[in-house]
């Protein structure tokens, strides 16, 4: 509805510019509009006995949901949900700090765990134990005080291509000239896998360890690139690069079968499963909303089943909730990593600057 | 000089008219660039000490960056000049085949997504065997190609409505095409040159992805440094302190080049339509042709392995990943086509009111006075500072009825980026109105508002479209500040919807992306053909 | 020794031919004037000599050099432009010797030359001035000065006086004809007014379409038009279609005989004088015409379908009848 008024008032200035086929711009259908409105925001019918809520769930860009999975929430409760996105997770959590108080929405979805113990610093999110917690792994909960609820998990592995390419076996090996000539990953200041993947070599190696591992790397020769699109589309061989080796994601494999073209019956490439770094995402009640009890429904709503089951094939990662059953794509080709990596949100949020700063030093310089 | 002035502001309803024109710039500058600003810098240096600011301020890393920053976009900026002003003389005086097409297709680039440029880069330097990523080179070319268009286009549009006859009379009194060119010629290019170099050098010296992916880790520029302190380190007080520097130059640099334009702004004796000249003889077709060589090579080759990436399908050629577009997602919260819509409407509203209020604006400039200064500068602010803070401004400024959720916040966003190049276009040609012309109207007893459509409106009509054309390839492009604005569905772009295919694994995605990208372009090709197709009997009253 | 010759040149603009095989000579110290209606190649013959436009066939020879192959600014001419393309980011003097600076003449000559040729123009001490402080007279001859300034072997007009008001060009002609006689200016000139023409030239050339179609001293080409088009584009009145042919009726070939009441044949109705004219009425199918004559009288006189322009001689009388008789002998068969 807010898509028609800017049309209205598209027209008016078109009338304002002297010649209605000045910009030469088609003016979209008003169906489409209707259309759009409709997925957008979901407003709760008359028949609800809700009171005509609409949440604001703030998340980051590379949140996807299918269409009615939040019409099924509203039906349910009567609350309506409106996804606003804005950057990546760590601008998601900055924006967050920087407006405490004065929150952009109700619910803040995207946290992870290399950000978690930032947000909770700050203080942004309301405590809310919503017994849907009952489904999700104890290992997952790492606030103690139920202020960032689990969501989603997913490991940061080291991807290989199966055919034309070394295969590594382990993180050791990946050191060695042979492999190290032949990967390439990102920077871990400004790419989120690419900090998971040197927390992996830090809980790995140890805190006096994993720089004498980043300096085998270089010395035989890793490629860093800024961001994941850039190493993965940029230099790895599945997109067109020469390197071998990336890191990635363990679900990666179930991409590259899903949206291979031509279509293939399993996945071109391969994962290491020792070196992964277990992510989790996470999401709070935003202080300061108007819908303390409203946001409370969302938030069990993203715990429960139907949300949980549609999170795989949308956003590629593990739902939280034990109890879902994943499609057949996951069981296929995403490969579980049976021991992933972890570190205290705590530790990572005390050392992260000390330790990119080293890493920049080592790799870098 | 009161003879210089535009009859739009000589009226006789002198200060109604001159004082809206200065008005409405002033309030759109200050809701959309001074407040969020404002908020932002206010919020992130409540409590610091002056002492803090200047140690930051003065560190030896802040200077560095500082440094590189600068000369990379000096360096950019130059080369952009060197490449662009061939081609925007051959475009500004010969008749050739395929010279709208050159003109439409020049702007191009400067919509891709760096993500995709960089990739288009990156196979054209495997192709042709230059070891050129990953270098400060590979950044100067990215900044070039992205970046040739303004000059192309700006300097181009204005140099074609310079009477040739005052290079023919210089070459009669015996001055050889290089001494009439830097004599004749160039002087009365200062003003746009100046102005358009002013917009690359903006550009470069904020550019974001380019210094990431082609620069490698190792380059930092102000931009990726405020990005990295505010976003990766939270370390608000420092990522303030980096963008209020930026702040100074930009400022600083929008004072020093107005200063210049304004002395450079002299009115042409003669307005003939000019007429373009025919390519004859050795001398002509080989100057031609070697601009054109050069023009392949800066914008041709990397488009053309763009387009060639859009086709490849599996091991052979096909148009499926253009027809994939429409098929949905499940990344996407839109199909990309109506990714695509939203961008077109976006591009629209932004370019009308970049148009309209950039009209307003140039008027006050050319008035003079200290508040067209000022629009001058702060015009400029969106350009000069980084998305990040804009973004985090308007978080923090636009909590008044949730406009920072509003579906308007992105094309007026948009808008104010699109707004310096309506001026860089309008304000020379504004400028170089002679007023003997106005003067003869007036004799014949023409009123205000009749010299204005008469004399006036038919000389800026086409930069206006220029200008305009411009803002709407910026709202088709702009990714950066389109990403940190918060948005629904119903303002998901098609950059957006270009970096969100790149996310996963997967040739389908890789294959939509780029026809995406290759849709765009074309799309603001088109657009910016339409929007100066000459069209005679148009006026604005 | 025949200073400028221009033989059979030929210029096109894509497949639009502007110029056809024109030739042309001016000899040194002349004046020659082209003229013709807008559109008929003068300025593409001008741009031709200049080198400014390439020749499709012909030559052109100045001082008994082909300038084929010599590129325009090593040609040494001078071009005067109609809208003067006075240089805007210079000074007055800066403009007048711009040609002198090519020249790599020192600056103190520079100056002292461009002085002295603002003095010619009656624009002493105008040198520091801007140019878009100028008037439309004043732009122009520092136009001419800065044309003269490097003593081109030839002086080429382009409608130098086109865009100024009938007064100021009345005025500017003289003058030119003055510069030109008094420093022995070798020039061609071209404009669309044959008052202009015949004022300032030696000898006058007819263009039409690309073509030469006359050429000669102004008194003979005003006495002996070769084709109606010359003698149309001249604004001679009395063009007379007579057994199909065109009769060009000279005004002094037409004497009123008698002003009368009522006279059956040979009579027409006045209707127009070149004195003033107070009223006009058209009454009964008949015009009368209301006139204030000055002295000599030039007088139109409707006659059946044609006009004629005849020398009253006298007072016309208000309203009155003419009969006029027409000597044979003076007619022009065209």
């Amino acid at each position: 509805m807010r898509l028609s008024s800017l049309l209205g008032a598209s027209v008016l200035l078109l009338g304002a510019c002297g010649s209605a086929d000045s910009a030469g711009v088609e003016q979209p259908a008003t169906e489409t509009t209707q259309e759009s409105s409709g997925t957008t925001a979901v407003s709760p019918g008359p028949d609800n006995s809700g009171e005509g809520v609409t949440l604001t769930l703030v998340t980051h860009d590379s949140f996807a949901v299918s269409d009615g999975v939040f019409e099924a929430f509203t039906r349910e409760t009567g609350i309506g949900v409106e996804v606003v996105s804005a950057g990546d997770a760590g601008e998601v959590v900055a924006r967050a700090i920087l407006s405490a108080g004065k929150p952009e929405g109700d619910v803040l979805f995207g946290v992870d765990n290399t950000f978690l113990q930032r947000a909770l610093d700050a203080d942004i999110f309301e405590v809310y134990r919503s017994e849907f917690l009952a489904s999700i792994p104890d290992e997952l909960e790492l606030d103690q005080e139920w202020r960032a609820l689990p969501i989603d998990y997913g490991d940061v592995c080291v991807n290989y291509i199966l055919e034309g390419g070394l295969a590594p076996t382990s993180l050791d090996q990946l050191a060695t000239p042979d492999f190290a000539s032949q990967f390439v990953t990102m920077n871990p200041e400004s790419s989120s896998p690419g900090f998971a993947f040197l927390l992996a070599t830090i809980a790995t190696y140890g805190e006096d360890g994993w720089q004498d591992y980043w300096r085998k790397l270089t010395n035989g020769g890793v490629t860093i690139t800024a961001g994941w699109s850039e190493a993965y589309f940029g230099e790895f061989v599945q997109g067109g690069g020469d390197k071998t080796i990336v890191t990635s994601y363990a679900t990666s494999p179930v991409a590259e079968v899903l949206f291979a073209d031509p279509a293939v019956a399993t996945s071109p490439t391969g994962v290491l499963t020792e070196g992964c770094f277990r992510q989790i995402e996470f999401a709070g009640i935003l202080k300061g909303t108007e819908h303390p009890f409203e946001a409370e429904k969302l938030l069990d709503f993203m715990l429960d089943e139907t949300f949980q089951a549609d999170i795989p094939l949308n956003m590629f990662v593990f739902p939280a909730n034990s109890e879902v059953e994943l499609p057949t794509e996951f069981t296929d080709h995403a490969v579980q990593v049976d021991s992933p990596l972890f570190l205290d949100p705590a530790e990572i949020e005390a050392n992260r600057s000390r330790w990119t700063e080293e890493w920049t030093e080592i790799v870098l310089r | 000089m009161d003879r210089d002035r535009p009859a739009l502001i000589m009226s006789g309803r002198k200060y109604l008219v001159s004082n809206f024109s200065i008005v409405v710039p002033i309030v759109f500058l200050g809701v959309m660039v001074l407040w969020p600003l404002g908020a932002v810098l206010q919020r992130s240096l409540s409590g610091v000490g002056v002492q803090r600011v200047v140690e930051i301020a003065t560190r030896s890393s802040t200077r560095g960056i500082l440094w590189f920053t600068f000369w990379q976009a000096a360096l950019s900026t130059l080369l952009t000049l060197l490449i662009g002003l061939p081609i925007a003389h051959i475009l500004a005086r010969y008749r050739f085949v395929g010279r709208s097409m050159i003109r439409s297709i020049a702007v191009v680039p400067f919509v891709l997504p760096t993500v995709v440029v960089a990739a288009a880069f990156g196979s054209l330097f495997e192709r042709t065997g230059v070891a050129g990523q990953r270098t400060v080179w590979a950044i100067l070319g990215a900044h070039v190609f992205f970046n040739v268009a303004v000059v192309v286009r700006i300097v181009g549009g204005y140099w074609q409505g310079l009477d040739r006859s005052l290079e023919d009379a210089a070459s009669v009194l015996g001055a050889r095409p290089t001494q009439a060119f830097l004599r004749i010629t160039l002087p009365r290019l200062v003003g746009v040159i100046l102005g358009s170099g002013l917009l690359v050098f903006l550009f470069s010296f904020t550019s974001f992805g380019v210094i990431l992916i082609l620069g490698g880790p190792r380059r930092a520029t102000l931009e990726t440094e405020i990005y990295r302190y505010a976003i990766s380190r939270l370390e608000f007080d420092v990522a303030a302190v980096l963008a209020l520097i930026q702040l100074v130059i930009v400022v600083v640099l929008a004072m020093v080049s107005a200063r210049f334009q304004r002395s450079y702004a002299r009115g042409e004796g003669s307005r003939a339509k000019p007429r373009l000249l025919a390519v004859t003889g050795l001398r002509r077709r080989l100057h031609l042709g070697l601009v054109l060589g050069l023009t392949l090579v800066v914008i041709g080759l990397p488009l053309g392995s763009l387009i060639d990436r859009s086709l490849q399908v599996g091991d052979g050629y096909g148009l499926d990943n253009y027809s994939n577009l429409t098929e949905p997602v499940g990344l996407l919260p839109t199909s990309a086509i109506r990714a695509l819509g939203i961008s077109l409407e976006f591009a629209f509203v932004a370019a009308c009111i970049a148009g309209l209020v950039g009209l307003a604006a140039a008027v006050g400039i050319v008035r003079g006075g200290r508040l067209g200064r000022v629009v001058e500068a702060a015009s400029l602010v969106p350009l000069g500072v980084s998305a990040v803070t804009l973004g985090l401004g308007y978080l923090l400024a636009f909590t008044v009825m949730d406009f920072r959720r509003s579906i308007w916040l992105v094309p007026l966003a948009h808008e104010v980026m699109g707004l310096p190049f309506v001026l860089a276009a309008v304000v020379p040609a504004l400028r170089s109105v002679d007023s003997r012309l106005r003067d003869a109207a007036s004799a014949l007893g023409a009123s205000p508002t009749r010299i204005v459509a008469t004399v006036e409106w038919p000389l800026i009509r086409k930069p206006l479209m220029t200008g305009a054309g411009f803002a709407a390839a910026i709202s088709m492009g702009e990714f950066g500040a389109t990403s940190f604005v918060s948005r629904g569905k119903d303002s998901f772009t098609a950059p957006l919807a270009i970096f969100r295919l790149l996310s996963q694994p997967g040739d389908l995605l890789r294959g939509q992306a780029i026809a995406l990208s290759v849709v765009v372009g074309v799309i603001v090709a088109g657009i910016a053909a339409t929007l100066e197709r000459q069209r005679d009997g148009v006026t604005l009253l | 020794m025949s200073n400028l010759s221009v033989k059979d040149v030929s210029v096109d603009y894509g497949s639009a031919r502007a110029l056809d095989r024109v030739s042309l000579e001016v000899e040194s110290g002349e004046v020659v004037a082209v003229i013709g209606p807008s559109g008929c190649g003068k300025s593409s013959l001008l741009r031709a000599i200049a080198g400014l436009e390439p020749l499709s066939a012909g030559s052109v020879v100045l001082g008994g050099k082909d300038l084929a192959g010599v590129p325009t600014h090593e040609r040494d001419l001078g071009l005067m432009f109609q809208e003067h393309a006075l240089f805007p980011h210079l000074s007055v003097g800066a403009n007048v010797a711009f040609g002198l600076r090519m020249q790599r003449l020192d600056r103190a000559s520079q100056s002292k030359r461009a002085e002295e040729l603002l003095d010619l123009v009656g624009l002493g001490g105008f040198g520091d001035r801007g140019v878009d402080a100028l008037s439309g007279g004043e732009a122009q001859r520092v136009a001419l000065a800065r044309a003269l300034a490097p003593s081109p072997r030839l002086l080429m007009l382009d409608e130098p006086l086109g865009s100024l008001d009938r007064l100021l060009r009345q005025q500017l002609v003289a003058e030119l004809r003055t510069v030109f006689v008094g420093l022995g200016v070798t020039a061609l000139h071209v404009t669309h007014d044959q008052a202009e023409a015949f004022a300032l030239a030696d000898r006058v050339v007819v263009l039409r379409e690309g073509e030469v179609v006359q050429s000669g001293p102004p008194a003979e080409i005003w006495r002996e038009p070769k084709s109606e088009f010359v003698a149309r584009f001249l604004g001679h009145p009395n063009l007379w279609n007579l057994d199909d042919k065109v009769v060009l009726v000279p005004i002094p070939a037409i004497r009123p005989l008698r002003i009368v009441e009522d006279v059956e044949e040979g009579i027409g109705w006045l209707r127009e004088c070149s004195v003033i004219v107070e009223r006009i009425e058209f009454r009964e199918g008949r015009f009368r015409v209301t006139a204030r004559s000055t002295t000599s009288v030039l007088c139109s006189l409707e006659v059946g379908p044609v006009t004629v322009v005849f020398d009253m001689g006298s007072q016309p009388q208000l309203g009155g009848r003419v009969l006029i008789e027409i000597v044979h002998d003076r007619l022009i068969v065209l």
